[in-house]
């Protein structure tokens, strides 16, 4: 009789966080579909879609990242590293495509994994830590390209983030959605999955359950890591180029779309679902607002506001449901 | 003048769909010591913590002096004239005491720079029409917990309060200190200070009381005790508990001559040292000690959440050296911490917390077998009848007493043999007690052993076998629960500080 009234509570809070996330994208989707015609169809919906992937694949290790209670502002860096090394392997070091593409995701999930490492060992807080790791590997980077956009890269590294199935849906959108499948059932239904979580909501409760707090946050660390490298392999091949600066940026994305998924900032919640919708919301509201002629700095300002309505309606949701 | 200079009227209180506080009436009269008395889980703190603005009621009102009025948060309440003095000391150690005392609340003068002098003069008068011998310059860490005790009271009363309440001032106390407290109280009252005064120990309250009323189960039993002379001990047990004591503590002894764990000399170099003792299969040992004995942290370094430095363990006939939980609970060892929310995952399932720690059925390849978890879940929610409506059910939207069935249940499913439990019954309310300890003689009965950690003097000497007595990290008794008395206990856990 006395759980009722909370569980009540708890799902009407849970489907109006999830359901929010949905009902945003569904209205700035009608709002472009009135603003611009070719706004919607299929067409611009691959286009989007195709937009979209990198800042997804990323997105999907922030998202775990967060869960943990952590925050990751290295993957636009480790992003731009990860496509650099390939390109100049490739190019300057004349390695095999396949070498060459495993050396650039090698490197981004080893960055991701010092991360960890010294957040954990070091008992520095992720936002400095990864704040030193972003400005460190974006130096990496530019010393890495020397500061050049690097052409001439074999095809068979571009082909992932340039070329379409049937010459209709771009391959970019199958890595996108590998990514969240993979990222949706290691977060459900594996044991990782479940001490991200019981990690970020509570650390001393996880440790004396036997949960290796540490080894967790290491991982997941390297796992956001290893997004990057594969972001960076679709990046790169999306641009026809690779450059240092090319990740500017997009950490702050990626934990945009992880908060408009529903993703707690505090820790211990969060949904790669949410995430996707997250991202969409994002690629979406690019796409339409170019498509209508607006400004990139208008864009930027509603992307902003965005933000801190999601963060409002977020610790509004928690005051109003967990108090 | 009205009656009472605080009244609360049908005060209403509950947290995640859990009543707390079901309609909580009391009146507090100047200048008297007004005590509240009732079980862990009755609503004391819950109540004063309304009263002190940190949660708001549901419904109720609160009067101050006849006037209705709204607390809105701490710092307001103590506007309103009410100064709250918690169990946990708020002071800051490096400073001096007169700095303490006045913390936030420091005499400013003309040019807005701290007036040291008038704070300094203001506080040797206090002490002084006290008689208290405390040097108000030395540095508060100087002196020990009992005078810092005093030091917060001193703190409260600073800031020109007219009600002060106590939450179980006297529990780390010597008898010399509380003699020193009850003269202050004594004193204060005189000059027209009232006392909401919460205490476990029922011989303060003849001693230091005016009137008493009882908490039981978030409500308040019978009225306000007008006259003490005219009650007994044995009628505030009656009213607190709801029943005779008797059935309050169903032991039943499992007790083996064999030796599970055996400690020799362990100490971690700071909080205990030289702890030997054995539990045996089938075992309740009960640990006593005040604060500071190192109970907690001895329990915390047999679970390896703590570095040991002297002394072994032998656990099954073997040396064993407790490295970090996750190896503790490979050699069946359960925690159940004196904190719920540091042992249990209270933001996850009612599966999860139970599930978290097994493998063997649950897990294969990294990935969770979802469908054995919940029925495992199900199994230890009807089995230790859990009051939940599913498995996935948060942990969060529990009661304390069921919560700790989930803690129990995780280890029993997870077969664990030796359960460390800190405080194992702390917040739960008397019927999820009793369920607590037929959970603890079945463990036994299973062949378990179990180190109970309490502060509860009753629940020590009902369900243990032996009690170890710490004080200031070392063991200074071991007895037998059967011809063990409540005084001995006392006197070992405070020592000669005692009579």
């Amino acid at each position: 009789m006395k759980n009722e009234n909370t569980i009540k509570k708890q799902s009407a809070g849970y489907i109006l966080q999830k359901f929010s996330a949905i009902v945003i994208l569904l209205a700035i989707i009608v709002i472009m579909s009135i603003g611009s015609e070719n706004f919607f169809s299929g067409k611009n919906f691959l286009n989007i879609l195709n937009q979209s992937a990198v800042l997804g694949i990323m997105a999907i290790g922030m998202t775990f990242v967060i869960i943990t209670g952590g925050i990751d502002l290295s993957v636009g860096s480790l992003m731009a590293l990860s496509g650099s090394v390939m390109a100049v392997a490739a190019t300057g070091l004349s390695m095999p495509p396949l070498l060459a593409v495993l050396f650039g995701i090698a490197v981004s999930t080893g960055m991701g994994f010092l991360n960890g490492f010294i957040i954990t060992k070091g008992k520095i807080q992720p936002f400095v830590a990864t704040l030193g790791m972003y400005t460190a590997l974006e130096g990496v980077a530019l010393l890495v390209t020397d500061g050049l956009p690097i052409s001439g890269i074999p095809e068979e590294i571009l082909a992932l983030g340039s070329q379409s199935a049937g010459g209709v849906v771009p391959y970019s959108i199958f890595v996108f959605a590998a990514v969240a499948i993979i990222g949706w059932i290691l977060l459900d239904r594996t044991v990782l999955g479940r001490n991200t979580i019981a990690v970020g909501g509570n650390e001393e409760a996880s440790k004396t359950a036997g949960i290796k707090t540490d080894g967790t946050k290491i991982i997941i660390y390297a796992l956001s890591g290893l997004c990057c490298g594969i972001g960076g392999l679709v990046m790169t091949g999306r641009l026809n180029s690779a450059n240092a600066l090319m990740g500017d940026g997009m950490e702050l994305q990626a934990i945009t779309a992880a908060a408009l998924g529903g993703t707690s900032l505090a820790g211990g919640v969060g949904s790669i679902g949410g995430t996707v919708i997250g991202v969409l919301t994002i690629g979406v509201l690019n796409n339409g607002l170019d498509l209508m002629n607006t400004t990139p700095f208008w864009q930027k300002v509603i992307l902003g506001v965005m933000i801190v309505a999601v963060v409002l309606l977020d610790s509004w949701r928690k005051r109003k449901f967990n108090d | 003048m009205a009656e009472y200079i605080l009244e609360m009227k049908d005060i209403v209180k509950s947290f995640y769909g859990i009543t707390v506080l079901r309609g909580v009436n009391f009146g507090v009269r100047p200048g008297e010591v007004h005590v509240l008395l009732g079980e862990n889980g009755a609503g004391k703190s819950t109540l004063m913590k309304i009263l002190s603005g940190v949660y708001k009621a549901d419904s109720g009102d609160i009067l101050i002096d006849g006037e209705k009025a709204t607390v809105r948060d701490p710092a307001h309440s103590l506007a309103l004239g009410i100064g709250m003095v918690y169990q946990e000391l708020s002071l800051v150690p490096e400073v001096s005491v007169v700095e303490n005392i006045w913390l936030g609340n420091l005499p400013a003068n003309k040019m807005k720079f701290v007036d040291w002098e008038a704070a300094k003069k203001k506080t040797k008068q206090i002490f002084d029409e006290l008689g208290i011998d405390i040097d108000i310059n030395a540095k508060t860490s100087s002196y020990d917990l009992g005078i810092q005790q005093l030091i917060e009271i001193f703190r409260v009363i600073s800031k020109d309060v007219k009600i002060v309440i106590l939450d179980e001032p006297t529990s780390s106390l010597t008898d010399v200190e509380v003699e020193k407290l009850f003269h202050i109280i004594s004193e204060l009252k005189k000059q027209g200070i009232s006392f909401v005064y919460i205490t476990h120990k029922l011989e303060e309250v003849f001693e230091i009381g005016d009137r008493v009323t009882v908490l039981r189960d978030g409500s308040t039993i019978g009225s306000t005790i007008e006259n003490i002379g005219e009650t007994t001990e044995d009628d505030l047990v009656r009213m607190m508990v709801g029943r005779t004591i008797d059935e309050q503590y169903p032991k039943v002894s499992s007790v083996t001559p064999e030796v599970m764990l055996e400690a020799r000399g362990v100490s971690d170099g700071k909080n205990f040292f030289d702890v030997s003792f054995a539990l045996h299969k089938g075992e309740v040992l009960g640990v006593a000690g005040l604060v500071g004995s190192g109970r907690s942290n001895l329990a915390r370094a047999l679970f390896g959440l703590r570095r040991l430095t002297k002394g072994e363990i032998i656990y099954k006939g073997k040396r064993y050296t407790p490295k970090n939980p996750s190896h503790a609970i490979e050699n069946r060892f359960g925690l159940i911490t004196k904190d719920r929310k540091d042992g249990l995952l209270l933001h996850m399932p009612i599966r999860t917390n139970i599930c978290v720690s097994k493998k063997d059925g649950l897990v294969k390849g990294g990935f969770r077998l979802r469908g054995n978890e919940n029925k495992e879940a199900e199994k230890y929610i009807k089995l230790l009848n859990i009051d939940a409506s599913s498995p996935g059910q948060k942990a969060r939207d529990l009661s304390g007493g069921n919560q700790q069935k989930v803690a129990v249940a995780r280890w029993i499913c997870n077969g664990t043999e030796l359960f460390i439990m800190d405080e194992p019954t702390r917040g739960v309310d008397v019927g999820a007690r009793v369920e607590v300890y037929n959970l603890i003689n079945e463990i036994t009965a299973n062949g378990g052993a179990v180190l109970m950690i309490s502060s509860d003097m009753p629940e020590l000497l009902g369900i243990s076998d032996n009690i170890m007595v710490m004080k200031k990290g070392r063991v200074t008794a071991m007895l037998e629960s059967g011809e063990c008395t409540q005084e001995l206990i006392l006197e070992k856990a405070a020592g000669s500080e005692i009579k």
